[in-house]
């Protein structure tokens, strides 16, 4: 009987920090999951900004609120097409790298917030960032 | 007591079950979770290596975007010799493989320093950098029974952008295909004249000239002459007038002048007569100065003639009339060469038969028309032009044969000998079923001189005894021809005919070869099909229309800018005249380089190169006709193997023609082609005309 209950301790001992690790990994696979979805938004919106006539592609910060499914980009006759995400915000920087009076890269930022676990209250952000060249010149 | 003992074991051996059983199941457990932890994690850096790589790869688009205009600048400049860096092209030129090679050194490749700044800006992780390869080159004419070019490669210009972002990478290669190919059309650079089918319209087809006995053309049709050298007046490169007559001595000057092939079946061509404008005895004879020409005897060895000639004979003299006598006469044998005439002072036509010396019988078979084609030149010294001659090609001319008499008595002979002009014994030709013993044999006008009373049967034992000696056309391989002109050039005492000097003779080309510094270009028999094949595999743009190539091709100014080799489909099957109808004649070529025609018919109306380091060669891959609608000079090359040379205007030609027939009729103009020397490849001046070309369209690969 001394012995069961050692043992029941022993292994009450070992499954605490195993469930902790079970936990923290089911945690990790939520966030993973999530940071997924996150970079295949920002691979998305990034493609479709880098596809366009360097000429269109304008400078400027771009919201969350304009970014969306249907929206027009910078005003123009380019509309975003997104992939249905209800827990994603997207946001997008684009700067001009300039040399001797010419606009040669445009830096683009792609900025997307997201929710870091279903029902978690915690927002997480992830960058993506690269360079379109001015193929005019 | 032994039951006891054995329960009392077994409860000992289950003490310790559970604690291991825990343990176990703890380890396990715990495994399970470091594990699960581990593939997590792995999957957390898993999604940002591709997030990583998708940033590279953008970043790589960037750099090929942002550099490709450079590079492409920047190539454009090397090529075009405007940056004054001739590495690449020589590079590209060089015989014999080429290397993989990264060509930036050779570039103004300022780009890759922009890059890498850029990159820093947008992250500190971040890098571009663009080069510029050659890639995949391998020589693409290998076979020497066709063509072998040790410059010609295949291969690829490879714009390589490498992005890097963190620790991943990403290259896309943008490749261009390059290739390199001599505008000069492969042996057919070696040769002045190269007709696929010569004999096409018979073995006399093109004996239609009626000419005069001094070489002068009265009426018709022209020759086409060719100049196997670098004649005085050629528009460049023009020959040296004492070099030429220098070098004309050599007895191999064939390996240095454009050769000429006559392919197909039999063909014989009838010698011009005279020494002027167009006469060829110059084959025979020195014709210094055609107004005091006058033929060499050719006078026939002892051992050659019948026993007849070997003592002397006693025969009635022919003043037997007045005086009987018995004469003791010596005879030999000579003969004197000549050309094909139609018209003398004294004859309109058929002039060369009149006092049936030659027969009727030759008459027929050989007319007395000359053949438009020339193939050694024309008798003006500088402009005798023999070379290497292939196939199955004769010439054909009247040999007027003479018995030399010599009476033994010496009141006969002075009376002999103070006849003027001197008595003449020409023996006139004769068919076997005419032959017979008594056929008379006199002095060409008829005069009793004292010579002697002869008849055949005196002489000549049968008709093929006589028929070694007496007056006929004679036929020889063109080639030979080639080996009688070195006695004349040399001087030569005691010449015989045919000449002994055995330097060439008639060759079917089976074995050509065609070489240079210890390279075999050629090797075989050069046949027009696999010349074609050739040049067609060397198509580096096609085009679809004739009127598609002159927009591309023509510069604001009209001038040809060619700078590659072009194949016309061609579908409506349209002539392509060059240069177009309403366009400046000559056209100047500014850029050389060759233009296929798959089909149709080629018009030439002028066309002029203005540099010595262009050429422009012309195919004419179908059937089709090829002809000349303007005395303008064309500096070009011709392939058509296929095709027929046709009547138009009087040519000029400067190049290399290579037709499959030529339509002889009595609307032939003629004209001249003279050979490019600086094309032969057997000189280094061949290596001037190779074109790179770097294909316009981009192939991308991701790797």
């Amino acid at each position: 009987m001394l012995e069961i209950v050692f043992s029941a301790g022993i292994l009450a001992l070992i499954m605490l920090p195993v469930f902790m690790t079970f936990s923290t990994g089911n945690r990790n696979i939520q966030l993973t999951d999530a940071e997924f979805r996150a970079h295949t938004a920002a691979i998305e919106l990034m493609e479709q900004i880098i596809s366009l006539p360097f000429g269109q592609i304008k400078s400027g910060e771009y919201e969350s609120d304009v970014i969306v499914d249907g929206g027009q980009f910078a005003d123009g006759p380019v509309l975003f097409k997104f992939s249905p995400a209800e827990d994603l915000w997207r946001s997008m920087k684009v700067e001009d790298i300039r040399r001797d009076g010419k606009t040669l890269f445009k830096k683009v930022t792609v900025t997307i917030k997201y929710v870091a676990a279903p029902g978690s209250d915690r927002i997480r952000e992830f960058f993506m960032k690269t360079l379109v060249a001015n193929e005019n010149l | 007591m032994q039951i006891a003992s054995t329960v009392s074991s077994n409860i000992t051996a289950r003490n310790g079950f559970a604690i291991m059983f825990a343990v176990i199941i703890g380890t396990v457990m715990l495994i399970l979770a470091v594990s699960l932890y581990s593939f997590v994690g792995h999957q957390h850096t898993g999604i940002q290596s591709i997030v990583n790589g998708e940033i590279a790869h953008f970043l790589a688009e960037a750099g090929i975007n942002s550099s490709i205009g450079s590079v492409r600048e920047a190539i454009g400049k090397v090529m075009s010799g405007t940056s004054g860096n001739q590495q690449l092209n020589q590079l590209l030129l060089n015989p014999g493989e080429l290397e993989d090679i990264c060509i930036n050194d050779m570039l103004d490749a300022s780009w890759n320093r922009d890059l890498e700044e850029f990159a820093r800006e947008m992250d500190k992780d971040a890098s571009i950098k663009v080069d510029v390869w050659l890639r995949d080159f391998s020589i693409c004419e290998t076979a020497p029974t066709s063509w072998a070019d040790p410059a010609a490669k295949d291969g690829y210009l490879v714009i390589e952008s490498t992005g890097t972002f963190k620790n991943s990478s990403r290259v896309i290669l943008v490749k261009r295909k390059v290739r390199v190919g001599s505008t000069i059309p492969a042996w057919m650079g070696k040769f002045s004249l190269f007709v696929n089918d010569a004999a096409r319209a018979g073995e006399g087809g093109f004996n239609i000239i009626r000419n005069d006995y001094r070489g002068m053309i009265t009426d018709g049709p022209k020759p086409l002459i060719t100049y196997n050298h670098a004649t005085p007046d050629a528009p460049f490169e023009a020959g040296n007038m004492g070099d030429i007559l220098r070098e004309e001595a050599e007895k191999d000057i064939w390996q240095r002048r454009g050769w000429i092939w006559m392919g197909g079946r039999r063909s014989r061509l009838n010698l011009c007569s005279g020494a002027g404008d167009l006469g060829e005895i110059f084959h025979f004879y020195d014709v210094s100065n055609p107004n005091i020409f006058s033929p060499v005897k050719f006078s026939t060895p002892a051992d050659a003639l019948p026993d007849s000639f070997s003592s002397s004979l006693s025969i009635p003299w022919d003043k037997s009339s007045s005086s009987v006598r018995q004469v003791s006469y010596r005879f030999g044998h000579s003969f004197v060469l000549d050309g094909f005439h139609d018209r003398s002072n004294r004859k309109e036509t058929d002039a060369m038969y009149e006092g049936n010396i030659l027969s009727t019988g030759e008459k027929n078979a050989y007319s007395s028309k000359s053949s438009i084609l020339h193939l050694f030149g024309d008798a003006r010294k500088g402009y005798q032009s023999r070379t290497r001659v292939f196939g199955n090609v004769h010439i054909a001319f009247p040999r007027y044969a003479s018995l030399e008499v010599k009476p033994e008595e010496p009141d006969v002979e002075a009376l002999f000998t103070s006849v003027s002009p001197p008595p003449l014994y020409l023996l006139p030709s004769v068919s076997e079923n005419a032959w017979n013993n008594s056929i008379m044999i006199q002095d060409i006008m008829g005069r009793q001189v004292g010579g002697p009373l002869l008849q055949s049967g005196m002489l000549c034992d049968s008709y093929a005894d006589y028929a070694l000696l007496m007056s006929r056309i004679s036929e020889l391989p063109y080639a030979e021809s080639y080996n009688s002109m070195q006695d004349v050039y040399s001087n030569k005492a005691g010449r015989v005919f045919p000449s002994d000097a055995g330097i060439l003779a008639m060759d079917n080309g089976l074995n050509l070869e065609i070489s240079r510094d210890q390279h075999m270009f050629f090797k075989g028999r050069p046949t027009g099909q696999s010349l074609l094949q050739v040049i067609e595999n060397r198509t580096q743009i096609e085009i679809d229309s004739i009127n598609d190539f002159w927009k591309r091709f023509l510069n604001d100014r009209g001038e040809l800018e060619l700078n590659a080799i072009v194949s016309i489909k061609n579908s409506r099957q349209l002539d392509m005249q060059i240069p177009a109808a309403g366009k400046p004649q000559p056209m100047v070529v500014k850029g050389g380089g060759m233009i296929i025609l798959q089909q149709g018919n080629l018009v030439l109306r002028g066309i002029s190169c203005i540099s010595p380091a262009e050429a422009l060669t012309l195919v004419l891959a179908g059937t089709g006709s090829v002809s000349f609608s303007s005395t303008q000079p064309n500096h070009v090359n011709v392939v058509a193997p296929n095709a027929e040379l046709g009547y138009g205007s009087k040519f000029d030609m400067y190049g290399s023609l290579c037709v499959g027939s030529i339509y002889a009729d009595h609307r032939f103009q003629g004209g001249t082609v003279r050979f490019r020397p600086g094309q032969d490849p057997t000189t280094t001046g061949y290596n001037r005309y190779y074109k790179v070309f770097i294909d316009p369209k981009d192939s991308f690969w991701n790797e």
